[in-house]
């Protein structure tokens, strides 16, 4: 049976609590990862995926269907992380680590120095044209996924890619032993 | 094709954290959204705030739109009846499905929401 339906099927029956169960079995680890690749720290992003479910629980019975589950949820949790990170970096010194230095020294990470170096490129990027890059560049989300996840157009959406691109191969062409000089934009 | 983004997450690891969410049904909410303490929705205080911006956003030397307001102004504005504006487009959070998100004015959570919009999107928004 197809993710989606499993969660359909028991939503439809009118039982929530089954169908948020298999919310979480099939979303949790995408998740994790939206939020980790936002947040950068192991803890915080843990906390952040709580605060995801918690409001996925609390909206599940008035999801109408106008997206697919993994949109819904995807929408939820990118917006918990950003939100979050935006309540972080008001109390953010310059000596505190960012995000990609706590990414990297997490027990999550097992990427080699190229991957490093692309993430690292991502910090310098707005947070919103970070997780579009990364929804589209590691995930391969069709645009117009992205565009519902995070209410922009598709236009919009093609010229914050091709922008982040540009910055990101600017910055790893500095980084020369391969992994993630293969950057192209996708159409 | 998706490519490793370098995180590596266990399944061991995800069907513990799987335990503790399915509780979450179980448990009480208690969270950064905090929920009935004052009693309205994210969609009153979204209403309240475009009530405060059809007041402000009448031509002014003021560049800075939310220079002055607070969220308890916000909330005022709300509180006094006046105000009939659907703004469900306002705010991110409502359009993809019609959820309420609830939130505290007397935290920072509003003024952060509002550093998404900039003034032309609030202005087309309401015109």
């Amino acid at each position: 049976m197809h993710n989606e339906d499993r969660i359909w099927l028991a939503y439809n029956a009118g039982d929530y609590r089954k169908a948020f169960e298999a919310l979480v079995d099939i979303q949790q680890g995408q998740l994790l990862r939206i939020i980790l690749r936002i947040v950068g720290d192991e803890d915080e992003a843990m906390d952040v995926l709580q605060d995801t479910f918690i409001k996925i629980w609390k909206n599940l019975a008035s999801f109408k269907g106008g997206s697919k589950w993994s949109t819904w949820t995807y929408r939820i949790a990118s917006n918990e992380a950003l939100m979050h990170l935006r309540k972080k970096k008001k109390f953010l010194t310059t000596s505190d680590p960012i995000v990609t230095e706590q990414l990297t020294a997490g027990s999550f990470f097992d990427g080699d120095d190229a991957l490093a170096a692309l993430y690292s490129a991502l910090d310098k990027l707005p947070a919103k044209q970070r997780l579009v890059f990364q929804m589209k560049y590691f995930d391969d989300l069709p645009y117009a996924e992205i565009a519902q996840i995070t209410n922009t157009s598709v236009g919009a959406l093609k010229a914050s890619y091709h922008h982040a691109v540009k910055k990101i191969e600017a910055e790893v062409s500095n980084f020369k032993p391969g992994g993630h000089s293969d950057i192209k934009e996708v159409s | 094709m998706k490519k490793n983004d370098g995180l590596n997450i266990s399944e061991q690891f995800l069907l513990e954290n799987a335990k503790k969410l399915k509780g979450i049904p179980d448990t009480p909410v208690k969270g950064r959204v905090i929920p009935l303490r004052l009693g309205f929705t994210f969609g009153a205080v979204a209403a309240a705030l475009a009530a405060v911006l059809v007041f402000r956003l009448q031509p002014s030397e003021n560049t800075d739109l939310f220079a002055d307001v607070t969220s308890e102004e916000v909330y005022q504005y709300y509180d006094s009846g006046l105000i009939d504006v659907e703004t469900d487009l306002l705010m991110e959070y409502t359009s993809v499905d019609d959820f309420t998100v609830e939130i505290d004015p007397n935290e920072e959570e509003l003024d952060l929401l509002l550093d998404d919009l900039n003034d032309e999107e609030l202005y087309n928004i309401l015109n």
